[in-house]
């Protein structure tokens, strides 16, 4: 193997390619960055086993086709440290990567390639293609309700499920549930379920941005791999049933409320502050036309707020995790939200009120579900 | 016991071997295997034959009697000692317990799909070290593991591993070969025809463990305990004999001690020569014989086999006691 490359094209796919290798690795070939140089450029790609990600850079000048790995760590080193516009000509001698560029060289120690465990490409797989925006939007939507470390292993992720022309996230941790679908600019047919572990999620979050440039989804029985802008990224799956969250969401709530979103959200931060370190409990007292917040903690201190609601029914005193509803709060896209409740046992409905030019339910459709606390 | 990188089954594992391929090539093979039988047959070994076979791509492009083919990139990375898709899970060391932490490691890994799409092989090496804590939350996974798993459990007691891990596993026993069957196996790596006969009787019928104890290493330990022996026959001081034993091989000294102990109740109940497993020691067990009933000795062997548990469940008992006080029941009885 043997080529040439300027280093800030080396350097972009590199460093992000170098953000998945785990610093701390037990295994040696992980802390490596697989480099294969062909006629179609260079790969690059890096893995800690659970996610993959391959990146693309053009070469100046190809010598001789090949494959290694590389320390990806020490190579990022040596290329930002590098002036800029370098030149680096990268060749494999006698089983080591002499790295020469002006009039400075390295040798690196390499592993072999046929070692690295990078995935290979399944035959049989569905795809689908989006943009890039609608997926990131999809994701930040749901992403905090995702479980962390929980014993119920298939909550640990994403649930991505695709029927006919839509693309329906959900994620919850068994305290709350979020939900949120798109089939704006989506091409699929069939219909697929596959639960996408935390770390994929937030990885492939990092890839995406707000463009419309499409995004690829390959839905495989192991793996979830999206292509897009140059880079490759696969995830592993987790092996397990998503359980049925369409028996969650409350349906029948006769007490509708529309309050003011940043208001609300506000106003439940401060009352939050007051409120139980540990299970953040927070008292709403549901009247006509006005809801007032009440905290209090075990040192008796309190707080109360009330806000103007939009509001007609019944009164209702009902305990809420005030984080659950903060997190809820921060990721509605609208001025407006709506509250659907029934009565203090059952859950709360929480979704975007569409208005005017704003988006419309088809380009983004978002239901949270809280449970409520017994205070 | 190092086997040899070598894909190739065992002459006397043949048998299992072709089963296990027909297995996997009609798509039957169970969830869970639990390889079983005494230490010294090679059941490691297998265990690497099934690991290789299934991790590999193109076994049919494998050579002649080879189980993988050794160059795709599943096996590349498995000679590597890193396939994705294979964990390994062993006591830390002999003697040692495997605890809860561990198993919820296999745990996770087997919530998540596979890395490489293909075989997901859990290897559980020593499955009775296991705490009841660990095998219990094993089960859950070894009960319903989802589509392309393998669990080998290996395990040379398998009667302490806890009956409700055995009952989700397939059971395959090892038993001794017989002497013709391991024959040119053995004479490969012993000297000679006589040499491998008596290393496989000293070892009591296992190859492997009949190879690891004919190396120089260990037949120094055996000769330095028969020299011990004769000594205590003579009047030697057990507890200073005790104190020029080497403490890190309590295990394999209490292991030798065991199978003479065995050979003199053979010995004396029926009197047979030909059973013995040590025919180099007769003239030390015709002298034992004379001194002491087979009660006594029985006695000893239930001393020595509770010893044994101790430290095989983690017991940690202090080996210089131990060695003192088996010496001393041991002296007591040579010379009573």
């Amino acid at each position: 193997m043997k080529f040439s490359i300027s280093r800030e094209a080396l350097l972009r796919p590199l460093s992000l390619v170098a953000g998945v290798v785990e610093r701390r690795q037990t295994l040696p070939v992980l802390s490596n960055v697989l480099l294969i140089a062909g006629g179609d450029g260079l790969a690059l790609t890096g893995t800690d086993l659970e996610v993959e990600l391959i990146g693309h850079a053009e070469l100046d000048s190809l010598e001789a086709a090949g494959s290694t790995t590389v320390p990806a760590r020490k190579l990022m080193d040596i290329c930002r440290s590098l002036p800029e516009g370098a030149m680096i000509s990268l060749a494999l001698e006698e089983g080591r990567a002499v790295l020469r560029s002006g009039r400075s060289r390295f040798t690196l120690s390499t592993l072999p390639a046929a070692e690295f465990p990078n995935i290979e490409q399944s035959k049989h797989d569905a795809e689908l293609t989006l943009p890039r925006g609608v997926l990131k939007r999809l994701i930040d939507a749901t992403g905090f309700a995702m479980a962390q470390q929980d014993v119920r292993y298939y909550l640990n992720g994403m649930l991505f499920e695709l029927v006919s022309g839509v693309v329906r996230v959900v994620a919850t941790d068994g305290h709350r549930l979020a939900v949120s679908e798109s089939s704006a600019g989506v091409e699929f047919d069939g219909s697929q379920k596959l639960i996408l572990p935390r770390k994929g999620v937030l990885e492939l979050g990092r890839l995406l941005d707000d463009s419309d440039a499409p995004i690829t989804l390959v839905l495989g029985p192991n793996h979830l791999r999206a292509r897009t802008g140059g880079y490759v990224f696969t995830s592993k799956l987790i092996d397990g049933k998503f359980p049925d969250y369409e028996r969650v969401v409350p349906k029948g709530g006769d007490k509708k409320i529309i309050a003011e979103r940043s208001e609300l959200r506000q106003m439940l931060s401060r009352t939050a502050i007051l409120s139980n370190e540990k299970y953040r409990g927070v008292r709403l007292y549901l009247e006509e036309g006005n809801l007032r917040v009440q905290a209090n903690n075990p040192e008796q201190e309190e707080a109360e707020e009330n806000v103007t609601v939009d509001y007609q029914g019944a009164s209702l005193e009902i305990g809420f995790n005030v984080g659950y509803l903060v997190d809820v709060l921060n990721v509605i896209g609208t001025d407006r939200v709506l509250i659907t409740l029934s009565d203090a046992n059952s859950s709360a409905l929480l979704e975007a009120v569409f208005e005017g030019d704003q988006e419309t339910p088809a380009t983004l459709g978002s239901k949270y579900v809280v449970m409520p606390m017994r205070l | 016991m190092s086997e040899r990188k070598v894909d190739r089954p065992l002459a006397w594992q043949l048998d299992d071997w072709h089963r296990l391929v027909e297995l996997i090539e009609r798509d039957r093979l169970p969830h869970a295997l639990m390889l079983a039988g005494p230490a010294g047959l090679g059941k490691g070994h297998f265990a690497e034959l099934v690991i290789a076979r299934l991790l590999c791509a193109a076994p049919q492009q494998a050579a002649a009697g080879a189980v993988a083919c050794g160059r795709c990139h599943g096996c590349s990375m498995r000679l590597a000692g890193h396939h994705p898709d294979l964990l390994t899970v062993a006591p830390a060391d002999q003697g040692r317990l495997i605890r809860i932490d561990t198993v919820r490691g296999i745990n996770d890994f087997l919530a998540q799909t596979a890395q490489q799409g293909g075989y997901r092989i859990v290897r559980l090496n020593g499955a009775e070290a296991m705490t009841i804590g660990a095998a219990n939350a094993l089960l859950k996974g070894l009960e319903e593991p989802g589509d392309r798993t393998l669990f080998l459990l290996l395990s040379d007691m398998p009667s302490r591993v806890m009956p409700t891990v055995l009952s989700r596993c397939q059971r395959w026993s090892f038993t001794a070969p017989s002497f013709d069957d391991c024959l040119p196996w053995l004479v490969e790596r012993l000297a000679d025809e006589d040499d491998a006969r008596f290393w496989w009787r000293v070892a009591g019928g296992m190859p492997l463990a009949a190879v690891a104890q004919g190396e120089s290493e260990a037949r120094k330990l055996r000769q330095r305990l028969t020299e011990l022996f004769d000594a205590l026959v003579r009047g030697a001081e057990p507890v200073a004999e005790a104190a020029r034993l080497d403490r890190q091989q309590l295990g394999a000294i209490l292991g030798y001690g065991i199978s003479w102990l065995e050979d003199l109740i053979r010995l004396g109940l029926s009197g047979n020569v030909e059973s013995l497993r040590n025919p180099d020691l007769l003239s030390l067990y015709r002298q034992a014989v004379k001194n002491a009933r087979v009660r006594d000795w029985f006695r000893l062997l239930d001393y020595a086999r509770e010893q044994r548990r101790l430290i095989a469940q983690g017991g940690n008992p202090n080996p210089q006691l131990v060695l003192e006080a088996w010496l001393i029941r041991w002296a007591a009885l040579l010379r009573s």
